[in-house]
């Protein structure tokens, strides 16, 4: 095996889409799908089957509530999320060392 | 993935988390709450310590006491709905809270526990909230990525030099001037923003 195996790299985060996602929720507390969707670019439905990818995988959680009559959901990352995104960069900074 | 890929890759997770984390919620309606509830303070101490005609001067700092307590109640009530309701919650956004806290409490003590004990004349109370004042709005409009708001901040401090070094009654307009020039209308530009980054994000 090579010093560095690409096949380490965590197929859920390895897009960038869900990279995108990672890298806003690490940076924050929680946000809410909206302002995902500006951030990141996305469409609507782009954005709910990429974070559907992420909390099938445990590296998000979602709050779902009601306000003024309206569903919103708010997103944050988990300590498993956490440690995938960092283990993430990790192996990227060790293929640009390579 | 080559060389070149993670690099731009681990540049672009670089930019998206230098992005958000810089991102906070700033409404402006505490700027324009207690800016109305301290301009109406300062305009009530003006008339009443300079011409009696709202009462005895032994009640203002009871007076300003009341509202105080007040504004806490509702910056207690603008927060918990903050906390519910915001967009995104940051760490940028928790610094800034605690900034104002901390602040606040600081001029809290400034003005009661130092205006009560006798060890600051009250007419100096006045430049000594402005120049607090300064530091929170500079460091503010850092955080807030909205640089004419930390240039607010020379306005307060030359204003409170200004009272420093000719004290007098008038000090009480002159703060309450400044409070709806550099708090109110700027709490309501801030508020006309995040109305429209909302309806913009719908």
């Amino acid at each position: 095996m090579n010093e560095f195996d690409y096949q380490q790299l965590d197929e859920i985060i390895h897009s960038r889409i869900r990279l995108a996602i990672m890298a806003v929720l690490i940076s924050v507390d929680e946000a809410e799908f909206t302002f995902l969707r500006d951030k990141i670019n996305a469409t609507d439905g782009n954005l709910s089957t990429h974070l559907k990818k992420l909390d099938e995988a445990g590296y998000i959680a979602v709050n779902k509530s009601f306000e003024s009559r309206k569903p919103v959901s708010r997103y944050l990352i988990t300590q498993k999320g956490r440690k995938a995104f960092e283990m993430y960069v990790e192996h990227l900074e060790k293929l640009i060392k390579k | 993935m080559d060389e070149l890929t993670a690099q731009e890759e681990i540049a672009f997770i670089k930019k998206v988390m230098q992005d958000s984390r810089k991102l906070v919620y700033a409404d402006g309606k505490e700027f324009i709450y207690w800016g109305i509830i301290i301009t109406v303070c300062l305009i009530y101490t003006y008339f009443t310590a300079g011409y009696h005609v709202t009462g005895s001067v032994n009640v203002v700092p009871l007076v300003w006491l009341f509202f105080i307590v007040l504004g806490g109640i509702g910056s207690a009530f603008f927060i918990k709905k903050r906390y519910k309701t915001a967009r995104i919650k940051s760490l940028a956004g928790q610094v800034l809270e605690k900034i104002w806290l901390g602040n606040g409490i600081g001029m809290i003590m400034v003005a009661f526990v130092g205006g009560f004990s006798g060890a600051i004349h009250g007419v100096y109370i006045s430049p000594l909230m402005s120049s607090f004042l300064g530091g929170s709005y500079y460091i503010s409009g850092f955080i807030y990525g909205k640089k004419w708001v930390s240039y607010l901040a020379v306005f307060w401090w030359l204003g409170a030099a200004i009272m420093f070094i000719f004290p007098g009654l008038y000090v009480c307009l002159l703060m309450a001037a400044m409070i709806i020039l550099l708090q109110i209308i700027p709490g309501i530009i801030l508020y006309r923003d995040s109305k429209q980054e909302i309806a913009k994000s719908k």
